[in-house]
């Protein structure tokens, strides 16, 4: 199972920015999210989220909210494909 | 429960966090030191549904802001009683009878849980069925939809995000009398509160569609217009709206 962090812009509806971590990394997903979340303290429109999928295409099936407007350059390809 | 903090601390961190208008950067922390034995339950429910149904299943924590607001929207809840601090989502292209026996399956994998089903309750529209599962007494929420389902519930997020999160608790749409078009031909413009109750109506067309095993048509008919449109056409025109 891996992990994901996503920034997404609610009213925007843009996905700002996605990382996945493997299975056994959720230490860094863990402190990522941690440290976004106090840099987008005084951001509440902006959401910092912690997923968890065998697939960033699993994610997409079930969450797809996140990825209709994708923007950040280095979300994986698939994402970015309306 | 097994968390680092007592019950009572536990609550007054959703107290500060509920009425402070900036969370502080040290409740930030403690709550941030609460999440992993959440996640670690998370983990092992999603573990298990995995094995037992395969892939799809993911996972996802209730973001700060949402868990935020839900504390203000609903003044008497504890942070200690918050069902879905951690979910579980599972979305297949099944029909009401499908998604029944997928509920039966996974109540076998947890003896401690609790059924809710929200096609017989919707709220505002939202249709689903929710097993709140406990895991070494920390309770995890598994949501278990039709595709049909979840298709409705992320157009109904979506549109929350542009138009207002109260929409999805009833509330209005932000400048509820804007005109606006959906961008699909045929259709006239209506009001954003128009659009909403079009939407919430939809749930309508999607059980109906969910009764039949097999195919058929998936066309809305829309008045006054006339017009059919495929379901899933009119959801992804609903993805269009901007704030």
């Amino acid at each position: 199972m891996k992990h994901y962090v996503v920034v997404y812009e609610r009213p925007t509806t843009r996905l700002l920015m996605i990382r996945e971590f493997g299975g056994n990394d959720w230490a860094s997903a863990n402190a990522l999210r941690n440290s976004l979340e106090l840099e987008y303290r005084l951001q509440p429109e902006t959401e910092i989220v912690l997923l968890w999928a065998d697939s960033v295409e699993g994610l997409k099936s079930t969450h797809s909210r996140y990825f209709v407007n994708v923007v950040d350059p280095d979300a994986p390809a698939s994402l970015r494909v309306a | 429960m097994g968390l680092p903090v007592s019950t009572k601390e536990l609550d007054r961190l959703g107290d500060r966090l509920r009425d402070a208008p900036v969370p502080s950067e040290e409740d930030l922390r403690l709550w941030a030191m609460v999440r992993p034995d959440f996640l670690d339950a998370l983990q092992q429910v999603q573990s298990r549904m995995l094995d037992r149904l395969g892939p799809p299943v993911t996972g996802r924590e209730k973001n700060r802001e949402t868990l935020v607001d839900k504390l203000r929207r609903e003044r008497d809840m504890r942070l200690s009683r918050v069902q879905d601090v951690v979910g579980a989502r599972l979305v297949r292209d099944v029909a009401l009878a499908g998604q029944d026996e997928l509920v039966s399956v996974i109540g076998g994998l947890f003896p401690e849980h609790r059924v809710r089903d929200r096609r017989r309750e919707p709220s505002h529209g939202y249709r689903a069925v929710h097993i709140v599962a406990k895991f070494d007494g920390i309770p995890v929420e598994i949501q278990v939809r039709t595709r049909w389902q979840d298709r409705w519930a992320e157009a109904m997020e979506r549109l929350g995000d542009c138009w207002g999160r109260p929409i999805r608790y009833g509330g209005e749409p932000a400048d509820p009398d804007r005109v606006e078009h959906l961008g699909l031909p045929g259709l006239e413009a209506r009001t954003r509160r128009e659009w909403m109750a079009l939407l919430i109506g939809l749930q309508r067309e999607v059980a109906r569609i969910e009764e039949r095993v097999g195919g058929g048509s998936t066309k809305v008919m829309l008045e006054p217009e006339g017009v059919a449109v495929p379901l899933d056409t009119l959801l992804s025109a609903f993805d269009g709206f901007q704030r």
